[in-house]
């Protein structure tokens, strides 16, 4: 190889890291972010857990819509697909697409999308998309809900399930299946065994029913909301560590790259001087 | 005079924790004000306007709805949604059904693009064929 490629080679490559690294803190700034935003949301959802623990104990819940719907007109699923806007961030959005098509059946289910890449996968494989809330998520929340629950009260989909991938921790994801309609029995269960030990009556207004209605529906939308910030965080993480792969990548490049200039420089140089003796040698004889 | 310690708590973070005189919110039924030592209540807030009566003036909040709960010394109010929040939701809801749409119109384009390609480069690869058996042809 020509020295000259070489040399070029070396500058654009470790441009190509400096972006990456700038890429990569960028990303650890965000992941940081969103796990705070995760935390401070933090209160609201055990008070509103321990609000329905005090009143469930009251009420019969088998009227309510939610565990069990009442008039199917579709035996279809809606899915809610979280995906990330953007690439760039290592096997993220292809574990969910993987995940995805093991779990679901395509063409018995409805989408909606959050994430432009879930969108395209999902257009690709011709599902069908109701709704997709890619631009400005984190202030959908309730619009998505809102949407899913249309969905499923008139009876157009048997369930409603969430597909994200849940952050663990820095170095860790999983793609993880929630169904959110009907509400699985299983938290009834244990908000009574908790309501039990509570101590002294509440004056519930306007009704125990009406309120738990009200109640479970916010704890819904809870559900999606950490979804949300789940995925988040695990996207920016997921980005965060394929970007310092990439760095540490070019890094080794630069390495052997540096060591291949110096030694066709110094081929150059030993050929020169191999010149010159030669020269000179004939130059003496003569 | 006895004092509220009020907590308001919307999904995104806690945003009020201070202590109060006294403080009226919009219920199913009309207002409540709630002042120290009232009864133990849990209750559903409809869309309007909190009042609260601080140590040191009075403050006001708009709210689209959620829920309160006192037992006579805290109040913790959770702030299920935003002033507006529906009329907000339908403008989002209708938004993202269009996008969705574009999407699918979008992947249909995409499609036929790509169907429109592969009959180009086949009818291409016939028309090679076709010449080069004419020349045969000829050679014959």
């Amino acid at each position: 190889m020509n020295i000259r490629i070489v040399r070029k080679k070396i500058k654009s490559v470790s441009n190509v890291k400096k972006i990456t690294n700038a890429m990569q803190l960028v990303a650890a700034v965000k992941m940081k972010k969103s796990q705070q935003k995760a935390r401070e949301g933090e209160p609201y959802r055990l008070h509103l857990k321990k609000i329905i623990q005090k009143i469930s104990s009251k009420i019969d819940l088998n009227i309510s819509a939610l565990f069990k719907v009442k008039n199917l007109v579709s035996n279809r699923e809606l899915v809610i697909l979280f995906s990330s806007n953007k690439g760039l961030c290592g096997a993220f959005n292809f574990n969910i697409f993987r995940f995805l098509t093991k779990y679901v059946n395509i063409s018995e289910s409805d989408f909606i999308t959050i994430g432009r890449k879930g969108a395209e996968f999902i257009s690709k494989l011709g599902g069908k998309i109701v709704a997709d809330f890619s631009k400005n998520s984190s202030n959908s929340v309730s619009a998505i809900f809102q949407t899913a629950l249309n969905f499923y009260l008139e009876g157009r989909c048997k369930s409603v399930k969430l597909i994200y991938n849940k952050f663990i921790s820095t170095f860790h994801y999983e793609p993880t299946e929630e169904v959110i309609l009907p509400l699985p029995r299983k938290i009834d269960i244990d908000l009574d065994i908790k309501a039990l030990s509570l101590k002294g009556e509440y004056v519930i207004e306007p009704s125990a029913n009406i309120l738990l209605e009200r109640l479970l529906k916010s704890f819904i939308e809870e559900k999606i909301r950490g979804a949300l910030y789940s995925s988040d965080a695990a996207e920016h993480s997921s980005r965060m560590i394929a970007m310092k792969n990439a760095t540490d990548n070019a890094q080794e490049l630069i390495y052997n790259l540096i060591l291949q200039r110096n030694k066709l420089r110094q081929e150059k140089i030993t050929y020169e001087l191999l010149d010159m003796i030669t020269a000179k040698e004939l130059v003496e004889k003569n | 005079m006895d004092i509220l310690q009020l907590k308001i708590i919307t999904p995104k973070k806690v945003i009020f924790d201070e202590k109060i005189y006294s403080l009226t919110a919009p219920t199913l039924d009309g207002e409540i004000t709630i002042l120290p030592h009232h009864i133990t209540l849990i209750t559903m807030l409809v869309e309007g306007i909190i009042k609260i009566k601080r140590l040191t003036g009075e403050d006001y909040l708009a709210i689209g709805g959620g829920y309160l709960e006192t037992d006579g010394f805290n109040v913790n109010i959770l702030v299920s949604s935003a002033y507006g929040q529906e009329s907000i939701n339908q403008k989002l809801i209708e938004k993202a059904i269009e996008e969705a749409s574009m999407i699918l119109r979008k992947s249909e384009d995409k499609q036929q693009r790509l169907e429109a390609a592969a009959l180009l480069r086949r009818s291409l690869i016939d028309m090679k064929l076709l010449r080069k058996k004419k020349r045969i042809a000829v050679n014959i």
